[in-house]
């Protein structure tokens, strides 16, 4: 079903939204949930806390891209939980979140001080990656923001990990020389 | 900036490109769902359906058809502006041809001699004809959804044919969708709007015909090979003859896609793995000299001016309109797939008029100016530019305003290593000048 016709289904408070939600996108935020959570039970729940959740901000809101709504809920929603998790000691899955590929990305010694300087630093990685090839940014976006492993990479895009590896690094370096052009210290 | 503050930075990345992996997510649960439920997928959906997005995407592909698609993708075309100047209600085949819009000037920062666009960039080439001579009237065009009767299509696809199934089931947007299957593996679906027609007795066999058609329909560019079993001229034939049959006829001319044995053959031998993704048969049979097919795809046009194909928002509603097209795979003996996307009435209504502002060389001018601006890997060439109608406001669930809009198109050259070219499009109010998007 089309998203404008499920999220008139949410405005006009029939269940049946939900129904057609977890039709099409229950596999979506499970995959999301999963790749930070890495457990299903918990997935599963933090996807019935989604639903709940856009049941009662769908209305006021009227999401014109349903799928990233649901996949932002969903994603805040599982590292809420795995912060929770990793507080209590109670497991989580810290190892699929701490991309020690970042290490040298990134130079730690430097902080983000305002939310201007936040704003114009999302400004052009929007830029960045709206200059990829599709796949390039299709795979870099599935590792930083849906927290793919890299073995799970590969068999999406019919890679191999290794390759998936080389490509992310790639794409990497080239962000870094992009922010750094652009005087970002990172 | 530590790991976690890059994270936090990203996790606030537009939503195009989640929505763009979306898809593609979506598309492989789809393909997964197909594999463990073919029954139910007969039902829900035609075979070879296609996925709104990946269209676009990029695909793991082989040296042999990223040379082809290649050296087919280099023809810059001009362009071609037709203008309906129409009161109220009026048919979309009466068109009235060019006006003069001279007074309508250029405001052009970049100048073009001889109305040649020829730019090039670092990894950005803008190669195509401007069109001097703007219509002085353009306007918006309110459309109706079409509604075939099952029973004229069912009569002209599956004639001769015993049916074996027919279900039916209510839409949530309203409306039904009519299922037929008859005993020699043929499927028609028919819905408000669109229908489908696929033989699997032929589509599915061990050659894999659906799934190598589907496969070029993606990712390969139109050229004008010849076929040595059948001409593309009776592939054109025999399908319009089914759709003037079934009462469309607001179609132009098609974009025609040969596929010849060879390139199948290249196909089904060095995509093993990619078979198995895409559901197709493990152990294929080798297609003969014979066994060419076209895939044909047609847009609609109203008054000369195609309506887009592409899924893009209303302006006003915000509502996603699913694009307008027909497509079609034919091999010397057979129709074995007919899908029609989104069909409007031929009859159109007089919505408004809209103001050409914003000329072609304007739009030319914002593309290389934004390009200039952006980190391009990957080389892209822009070679056609020409006016097209996308949706302008939902007005009730059956009919859609459409306004106007400049289409600047070409592809990506490469990108992820095995990739062919990818289609890119760009699109600008002709009013406003707004950029309204890329796809």
């Amino acid at each position: 079903m089309d998203d404008s016709k499920i999220v008139d289904l949410f405005w006009e408070r029939d269940e049946a939204a939900l129904k057609e939600v977890s039709q099409k996108y229950g596999a979506y935020c499970l995959t999301i949930a999963q790749n930070i959570l890495g457990n299903r039970e918990d997935s599963e729940e933090c996807v019935n806390d989604t639903y709940l959740r856009a049941w009662n901000s769908i209305p006021p809101n009227k999401p014109a891209a349903l799928g990233s709504f649901l996949g932002r809920i969903t994603k805040n929603l599982a590292l809420d939980r795995m912060r929770y998790s990793v507080c209590e000691k109670r497991g989580g899955n810290k190892e699929n979140v701490s991309f020690d590929e970042l290490d040298r990305f990134v130079s730690g010694s430097y902080s983000v001080e305002n939310e201007s300087e936040r704003r114009e630093i999302l400004d052009a990685i929007n830029a960045f990656l709206k200059g990829l090839p599709t796949k390039k940014r299709q795979m870099f976006v599935a590792r930083y923001w849906q927290y793919y492993k890299l073995s799970e990479l590969g068999e999406f895009f019919g890679m191999s990990e290794s390759s998936v590896a080389v490509e992310l690094g790639r794409t990497r370096k080239k962000l870094k020389e992009y922010l750094i052009k652009r005087g970002f210290e990172i | 900036m530590t790991k976690n503050e890059f994270l936090n930075i990203f996790n606030d990345i537009d939503d195009e490109f989640l929505n763009e992996l979306a898809a593609v997510q979506l598309r492989k649960n789809h393909i997964k769902e197909k594999r463990s439920s073919k029954e139910a997928e007969v039902i829900l959906k035609p075979k070879y359906f296609r996925p709104d997005s990946s269209y676009r995407s990029g695909k793991p592909f082989k040296k042999v058809m990223l040379a082809v698609a290649a050296v087919i993708c280099v023809a810059a075309l001009g362009i071609f502006i037709r203008v309906n100047k129409k009161p109220e209600t009026v048919s979309s085949n009466d068109s009235t041809g060019v006006s003069s819009g001279d007074d309508l000037g250029s405001n052009s920062t970049i100048p073009f001699p001889d109305g040649i666009v020829n730019k090039k960039l670092d990894n950005v080439t803008f190669d195509f004809k401007i069109n001097s001579k703007h219509p002085t009237e353009l306007l918006k065009i309110k459309l109706k959804e079409k509604q075939i009767d099952a029973e004229i299509l069912k009569n002209a696809l599956l004639s001769g044919k015993t049916i074996t199934d027919k279900n039916e089931r209510n839409l949530m947007r309203g409306g039904k969708q009519i299922t037929y299957k008859t005993s020699d593996k043929c499927v028609l679906l028919v819905s408000p709007g669109n229908f489908s027609f696929s033989d699997d007795s032929i589509g599915d066999t061990s050659k894999n015909f659906g799934t190598v058609a589907n496969y070029f329909d993606e990712y390969c560019n139109s050229n004008n090979e010849e076929l040595t079993s059948f001409s593309r001229t009776d592939a054109v034939q025999r399908v319009n003859k089914i759709l003037d049959e079934v009462g469309i006829e607001n179609y132009g001319d098609p974009y025609v896609i040969p596929v010849s044995s060879e390139m199948a053959n290249s196909y089904l031998e060095e995509n093993g793995g990619f078979s198995k993704e895409e559901g197709a048969n493990k152990n294929y049979t080798l297609w003969e000299q014979d066994d060419g097919l076209y895939v044909l795809k047609y847009k609609f046009n109203f008054g000369g001016t195609d309506i887009s194909n592409a899924d893009l928002k209303a302006v006003g509603s915000g509502r996603t309109i699913y694009g307008a097209d027909i497509t079609a795979y034919v091999t010397k003996d057979n129709i074995f797939y007919l899908k029609v996307c989104q069909m409007y009435e031929e009859e159109f209504v007089n919505a408004g008029a809209v103001e050409l502002k914003f000329s072609a060389e304007n739009a030319a001018n914002e593309l290389i100016e934004y390009y200039s601006k952006q980190f391009v890997e990957d080389p892209k060439r822009f070679t056609e530019c020409k006016l097209e109608y996308v949706p302008f406001e939902q007005t009730n669930d059956s009919e859609v305003i459409f306004t106007l809009a400049w289409r600047i198109s070409g592809y990506e050259l490469k990108g992820v290593k095995g990739d062919i070219p990818t289609d890119c499009v760009e699109y600008y109010y002709v009013d406003t000048g707004k950029r309204y998007g890329s796809y």
